[in-house]
């Protein structure tokens, strides 16, 4: 399908991003045989998808007034300069004159992130010779440009890259590797970002250990998961003990979200580009403690002192040629406030941002829009996203985007335009996260069994975790809670997680005990869980239901109101309101109105909710008032939602289908024990007997 | 493709004339597009056509533009052209510092823009067809014969002349483009091949043809090297030399083309203190 749409592009390149090479194409070098894009080169035609799934690094670019192929040739042949002059500044037989002319030259070609990312992806898979010059590099380059921080970056990293590639050599026989081809395999380390990411951030043991779940689901999609594995366990056997955590690091994977799906966005946090250039040098480690001090005094509510450390910084750092680095220190600022409990400034720090634009790229939106996301400042998400479309020169980009603008509809509670949004990418047949996405929405959407489909390619194609999970939440959604508690236990236990897929999947694990009503086990992990995250909405919400359950309402309602005065939305909290929303009639100011504008994701169970209240209140008028949508919410078991139509259009003297009698049936002899209950009860009028069963089944699920 | 078989001057076994060693004792360097052009069978055949050819143009009354041809090209020298970039990593790759580049340039995904032939399929299947394995693959640098500075245009603006006492053991002649021929007609059986030392038999016996009564020796260079109108168009004798090459090898260097770039002169800068510090002669100014 993605495939199929590019066909309607006037004109398109592909690209070796690593080269000065292009390959071009325009439409009369496209043909399909058997419905498949082809591509000829030279006098061979290559199918499309084979030669994006062979070269991995390979853009497919689409030509149009601001993309000509021009530009895409000095795009490729500025990499290659950058490469060619930073080792020239470190070969010692040129002279000084030479290399201030390369030094000048690079501080302008290391301006773009896409030409520093990739002269660091060479020279740090390879150990540098001994004899290479860094002192002469340093002092004949310009002292505070981008070239000065680059050479120091390898200069500091050295030791660490010869540790990779001495794990390199030694993992290049492994079966895998050997199946997918070693010079393959050695280029996806490369060219993914791995091996840069790894020298550059995991410095000691620890920090492998910590972050190594993170890096391989980041990289999973490029990158063998066993082969990532076995190459940092011999990188980590190389490094000193320690933990000399970068500041930074926490931030980059852990971002608060209950929902697996979008832990698998963790490269776009704002913190991330700042690690792979800016640790190694000490302006850039000063940035980050400076960063973490301001955020600290805004959170400690020292405002006035904070707001003058902010400016200080950034009129230093908005003199730079480019503005990145700043407009990274602010979202760092930004997340952390959000993180402390101040939104506010968080929001406050975000807007300031969005008027430094120089050099600032694609990415670096992206990353500004999720944080205004996760503020539910939707609106200014999507100019983000606008802007960053707006500066996407590759396919590759102009699809992360248009992933990301569709999960900003999924927020927004735009579930059939986020479905368009996603089937419009054109990588949705290929890329495992905008599938799993795509599975996600459609699950919440009640299309359970497409979803379930969806989750299943992806987990036997390409072993993603977040599939798995995916397909855990399905079963859970069907009622099939042990083999939704099978699943999470299998991925907790047998798979290397990063912390924040742990955390999200432990309290997955911990709902569905409850569920199946062994709170014992729920809590349990509930109490590890707040042990080490003391202060997780998601955490503390679910301890809230378990404590209600056992009949400590003092101490949930404690915890309830923690959730709600300090947190993002998550479908938990609105099966809270929920709960509130049966007891209260709907008006303009009530609880449910109000938890529509804040959670518009929830909307249609909000409608539900006030439909379910008039059914129990028997309040026939308001009923009818009500629209169809409101019979059909996305996020009730479909068992319930047919016995909920049903009593619905009877209470409403509408005519009922005969064969609803034969589906009640069937549903009264099969499933749960708790499902079987609440139906008898609703069909008995039950109506509190049956919200009781229901929540322990339903809507714990949703 | 064919295998012939050698026999190792210091062991005295026999082994595939494919190798680069001796398998049994690993002496000594061998040169397996030499062993071919050296072989008997290659030996007659080039023998055979260079005495046809002589024959022709001696019944023409062209015997005299003959034999000055043959000992033209007799002393000629090797020439291949290149980029700026492409120098650069030759004269670079000395230092070490650029060997890393090297073994990053294998990894590199190369795609090169759609051209008349698709080089990157059809170079390696000629490379086979010569050397009669795919063990040598990748191990032979393509230059041209030539009289004077006159190369192939399509190439880039440097031109390099090869040391001749650094390649003389190592070369070996073809005559014309391999991968083009290859394309034509998927065989070699046909062409004439020869060693360095051969390389005014093998463009006497090739180029006899375009000999006219009476032309003088100042022509010869522009008969021994054709550019055409496409490169699949060049009529050269083209030279195959095994194995690696630094800017030790070089003779000297022509640029042809004043760059007036900001990073070209920044390339071509570092190429020339490189080749002052290795002794080799060009035409830039430092």
């Amino acid at each position: 399908m993605g495939q199929g749409d590019l066909m309607s592009q006037k004109s398109f390149a592909l690209v070796s991003p690593r080269d000065q090479c292009i390959a071009v194409a325009d439409l009369t070098s496209v043909t399909t045989d058997s419905d498949q894009p082809m591509v000829r080169l030279g006098d061979r035609n290559v199918a499309l998808g084979d030669y994006l799934a062979r070269y991995p690094g390979a853009e497919f670019v689409t030509l149009d007034e601001n993309h000509d192929l021009s530009s895409l040739l000095i795009d490729a042949t500025d990499r290659s300069c950058t490469l060619d002059f930073c080792l020239m500044l470190l070969d010692p037989d040129l002279s000084s004159s030479v290399k201030q002319r390369a030094a000048l030259e690079l501080n302008q070609l290391l301006l773009s992130e896409r030409n520093r990312n990739y002269a660091l992806d060479v020279l740090l898979a390879f150990p540098l010779p001994r004899h290479c010059n860094f002192e002469s590099a340093k002092t004949t380059g310009n002292t505070v440009g981008p070239a000065y921080e680059l050479i120091c970056l390898l200069e500091k990293t050295r030791q660490r890259a010869e540790f990779a590639f001495a794990a390199w050599l030694s993992i290049r026989k492994h079966p895998i590797v050997v199946q997918i081809g070693e010079n393959r395999t050695r280029a996806v380390f490369i060219f993914s970002g791995f091996c840069r990411r790894v020298v550059v951030d995991l410095t000691t043991k620890s920090l492998v250990r910590k972050y190594s779940g993170a890096l391989i689901l980041d990289t999973q999609q490029q990158l063998n998961a066993r082969v990532a594995q076995a190459f940092l366990k011999e990188y980590e056997s190389k490094l000193p003990e320690g933990d000399s955590t970068p500041s930074s690091m926490g931030e980059v994977y852990a971002a608060p979200s209950l929902d697996p799906r979008y832990s698998e966005a963790s490269n776009s946090s704002p913190i991330h580009a700042n690690n792979v250039i800016g640790n190694a040098d000490a302006e850039q480690e000063r940035a980050v403690r400076e960063v973490e001090e301001i955020a600290a005094l805004f959170v400690a509510g020292k405002d006035n002192r904070a707001r003058t450390f902010r400016n200080e910084l950034i009129a230093r750092q908005s003199s730079h040629v480019n503005h990145s680095y700043l407009v990274k220190s602010l979202c760092n600022i930004a997340s952390k406030c959000n993180t402390g409990g101040r939104p506010e400034i968080a929001a406050e720090c975000l807007t300031i941002a969005m008027k430094y634009e120089r050099g600032v790229d694609s990415r670096v939106f992206i990353q500004v829009s999720n944080l205004f996301k996760d503020l539910r400042k939707y609106e200014e998400a999507a100019e983000c996203l606008n802007k960053a479309l707006s500066l996407a020169n590759t396919l590759q980009e102009k699809d992360e985007i248009n992933r990301n603008r569709a999960r900003l509809l999924v927020s927004s509670g735009k579930y059939e335009d986020a479905r368009a949004a996603f089937l419009k990418l054109s990588d949705i047949e290929t890329n495992p996260q905008s599938r799993t996405s795509l599975a996600t929405l459609l699950r919440k959407m009640g299309e359970v069994s497409l979803a379930r489909s969806i989750f299943s390619d992806v987990w036997y194609e390409y072993e993603s975790s977040n599939s798995y999970a995916g397909l855990a939440e399905c079963h859970r959604h069907t009622g099939r809670l042990e083999k939704a508690i099978k699943k999470y236990e299998w991925l907790l236990s047998e798979r290397g997680l990063d912390e924040r897929s742990s955390k999200v999947f432990r309290v997955a694990l911990s709902s569905l005990y409850r569920a199946i009503g062994n709170l014992d086990t729920s809590m349990l992990l509930l109490e590890q869980l707040h042990g080490e995250y003391p202060f997780d909405a998601s955490v503390q919400l679910q301890m809230a239901k378990v404590l209600r359950l056992r009949g400590q309402t003092e101490r949930a309602d404690e915890l309830y109101r923690n959730c709600i005065a300090n947190l993002r939305e998550t479908e938990q909290i609105a099966s809270k309101l929920y709960e509130t929303a049966c007891m209260t009639k709907d008006d303009a100011n009530g609880p449910v109105s109000e938890a529509r504008v804040i959670f518009p994701e929830q909307q249609t169970l909000f409608d539900c909710n006030v439909t379910l209240r008039n059914i129990v209140v028997g309040d026939l008028s308001a009923l009818r008032k009500g629209s169809l949508s409101t019979i059909s919410p996305f996020k009730l078991h479909e068992d319930f939602r047919t016995v909920l139509r049903y009593h619905y259009q009877i209470l409403l003297g509408q005519d009922v289908n005969p064969k609803g009698d034969i589906r009640l049936n069937r549903i009264r002899k099969r499933g749960l024990e708790d499902m079987r209950k609440a139906t008898i009860a609703l069909d008995e009028r039950d109506f509190e007997a049956a919200l009781h069963f229901e929540k322990r089944t339903c809507l714990t699920v949703a | 493709m064919s295998s012939d078989v050698l026999t190792c001057d210091y062991c005295g076994y026999t082994f595939s004339d494919s190798r680069t060693v001796c398998p049994h004792c690993a002496q000594p360097q061998l040169f397996p597009n030499v062993s071919k052009a050296t072989s008997e069978k290659e030996k007659d055949k080039l023998n055979s056509a260079f005495e046809t050819k002589r024959q022709q143009c001696v019944d023409d009354d062209r015997g005299d533009e003959f034999s000055q041809f043959y000992n033209a090209v007799a002393s000629s020298h090797a020439l291949f052209a290149c980029s700026l970039q492409k120098l650069h990593r030759e004269v670079a790759s000395g230092t070490e510092v650029f060997e890393t580049y090297y073994q990053i340039a294998e990894l590199r995904v190369q795609v090169t823009a759609p051209a008349q032939l698709d080089w990157d399929k059809l170079r390696p299947q000629a490379e086979i067809e010569l050397l009669g394995t795919h063990q040598n693959i990748d191990k032979l640098h393509y230059a041209c014969l030539s009289l004077d500075w006159g190369s192939l245009t399509g190439y880039g603006d440097c031109v390099v002349k090869l040391k001749e006492n650094m390649i003389r053991h190592r070369a070996s002649c073809f005559q014309g483009n391999s991968a083009v021929i290859y394309f034509l007609e998927s065989t070699f059986d046909d062409c004439l091949r020869s060693c360095w030392d051969d390389r005014g038999k093998i463009a006497a016996a090739v180029f006899a043809n375009r000999l006219t009564p009476g032309v003088p020796d100042t022509k010869f260079s522009s008969l021994l090297v054709a550019p055409g109108k496409e490169s699949v168009d060049d009529e050269f004798i083209e030279v195959h030399v095994f194995g690696p090459m630094t800017l030790r090898t070089f003779a000297a260097v022509n640029f042809t083309a004043n760059d007036a770039g900001k990073r070209k002169a920044i390339y071509r800068d570092a190429i020339i203190e490189k080749l002052d510090a290795a002794g080799v002669t060009h035409n830039g100014t430092g």
